[in-house]
């Protein structure tokens, strides 16, 4: 297997409700692609917690806020940041999940939940973070991508 | 001509191809075990699960993917091009529903008032939609308590307010099924109204289109004109005599421990207006109407849910007239 991306990245609060574009390159055409992906801290509890679940309620349940629970009940918070995948052909799926730690296969013919199987080209190919929610002063996230060369390529 | 039947469907699914406890297998086999005839599969993000469910018949499968963003969830179905969902921005929406429709796709708003981020990450509808007309439906009861639930009552009025202002959205029930673990209501679902005594994909997405569905808690009830118009269709204006169809025979199959009372049916029209309120008895009964002209009339079943009065049991779509 050859390593074709290996990035860590530390993403802030500012950056919530964006997408972190992580561009690489397959050198060859592959029959097998491997994403490992983690992430953390997952979560947050506690009184800054309590306070955000409150500020969420208070924002969207508006005058209905005290037909809901108490804000002690959405809690831990969690911190949640999915991958998709483009292939040099098109969007190839997403991980929408809130497991922080994920392995990730694609062959031809086979492929992860939430992924699409197919041919995998050399070429420009693209992964994406997508940060839904980012509750923590900070979060680290790591990703590794390997490749392995297609044996009639 | 083929009759209008009605089935028993869930509009909103998902699978461990993003965040549901299901296989597609179980979720199959789950919802065959429902009495649901048909689903659409909606997981966030992906369509993967597809492959597996299209060739299923019982229930059958419309594909589709819930648009997971940062502002919203979109249940988007049987697009023939993927429509990128990652750079949807609260202003640009109808932008991607045109492009959704370009690609002979259909768009819903799932569950517009749920907690946002960071409780259920972009739960909460904030695009601004200038054409509403580009919206197909709007699930006006999301998961299983469709009638006790402030979210769902925001819902309704939002749809309410949308008809006034002459747009046709099909309302629906999506139970944003992932398990089914904490099911409430059971028998909770969108009732499609599709030609012919076989539901296909194809009359599932036609139904939506036509604005031919009935939200329920279990009983599916409808109405019929005395010239055989129906939900979702354009009707002239003035005397009309309508038949209204209740049928619980689906919940008593179901076996379900929830019961369920019909006591009132009530249509409703333009500005929230009751004009018409009889007491339910029976599975068919009549009464007559006098309509008038770019109104919409959309029927209710009212009772009892497990001995509680005052409960919603089921909202039709509405018949609309034509403008004078
Ligand atoms: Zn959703
Ligand atoms: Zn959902």
């Amino acid at each position: 297997m050859t390593t074709v991306l290996e990035t860590e990245l530390r993403v802030l609060p500012e950056q919530e409700k964006t997408n972190l574009i992580l561009p690489f390159t397959l050198p060859f055409d592959a029959q097998k692609l491997q994403i490992t992906y983690t992430y953390a801290p997952k979560i947050l509890d506690g009184a800054p917690a309590c306070e955000k679940a409150e500020a969420c309620l208070c924002r969207d349940a508006g005058e209905y806020r005290d037909t809901y629970p108490e804000a002690a009940d959405y809690l831990p918070l969690k911190n949640l940041i999915t991958l998709s995948l483009d292939a040099p052909d098109g969007y190839r799926g997403c991980a929408h999940r809130q497991a922080p730690q994920q392995i990730h296969i694609l062959t031809e013919n086979t492929a992860s939940p939430g992924f699409l199987p197919g041919k995998m080209q050399k070429g420009a190919w693209r992964l994406m973070l997508h940060v839904h929610a980012l509750v923590t002063d900070f979060c680290v996230c790591h990703v590794k991508i390997e490749a392995q060369e297609a044996e009639n390529g | 001509m083929a009759d209008l039947h009605w089935f028993p469907c869930e509009l909103h699914c998902h699978t461990l191809h993003s965040d549901g406890d299901f296989s597609v297998a179980e979720l199959l086999q789950t919802a065959h075990e429902r009495l649901l005839d048909g689903i659409c599969l909606t997981d966030h993000n992906t369509t993967a699960g597809l492959a597996e469910a299209s060739c299923s018949r019982a229930p059958v499968v419309l594909g589709g993917m819930e648009w997971t963003t940062y502002f919203g969830h979109m249940p988007v179905l049987d697009c023939s091009a993927y429509v990128d969902w990652r750079d949807a921005s609260v202003d640009g929406i109808d932008e991607k529903l045109r492009q959704i429709h370009a690609c002979g796709g259909l768009a819903g708003v799932a569950h517009p008032f749920q907690l946002g981020t960071p409780i259920c990450t972009g739960g909460y509808w904030e695009y601004r939609v200038r054409d509403w007309s580009l919206v197909d439906y709007l699930e006006i009861w999301s998961e299983g308590s469709p009638y006790l639930n402030t979210s769902n009552r925001r819902a309704i009025a939002l749809w309410g307010s949308l008809l006034d202002r002459g747009y046709r959205i099909a309302p629906t029930f999506g139970r944003d099924w992932h398990r089914t673990a904490g099911n409430k209501l059971i028998s909770a679902c969108t009732y499609l109204g599709c030609m012919g005594e076989t539901l296909t994909p194809a009359g599932m997405k036609t139904a939506l289109q036509s604005g031919k569905t009935v939200v329920s808690a279990g009983p599916l009830f409808y109405f019929k004109t005395e010239r055989g118009e129906t939900v979702g269709d354009v009707i002239p204006a003035g005397r009309s005599d309508w038949r209204f169809v209740t049928d619980c025979s689906r919940v008593a199959r179901m076996q379900t421990e929830n019961t369920f009372v019909p006591k009132e049916i009530r249509v409703y029209t333009n500005g929230g207006r009751m004009c018409l309120c009889l007491p339910a008895e029976g599975e068919r009964q009549t009464a007559t109407l006098d309509l008038e002209p770019a109104h919409w009339y959309r029927a209710e079943l009212w009772g009892e849910t497990d001995g509680q009065g005052g409960c919603q049991l089921a909202v039709t779509a509405p018949i609309y007239t034509q403008h004078p």
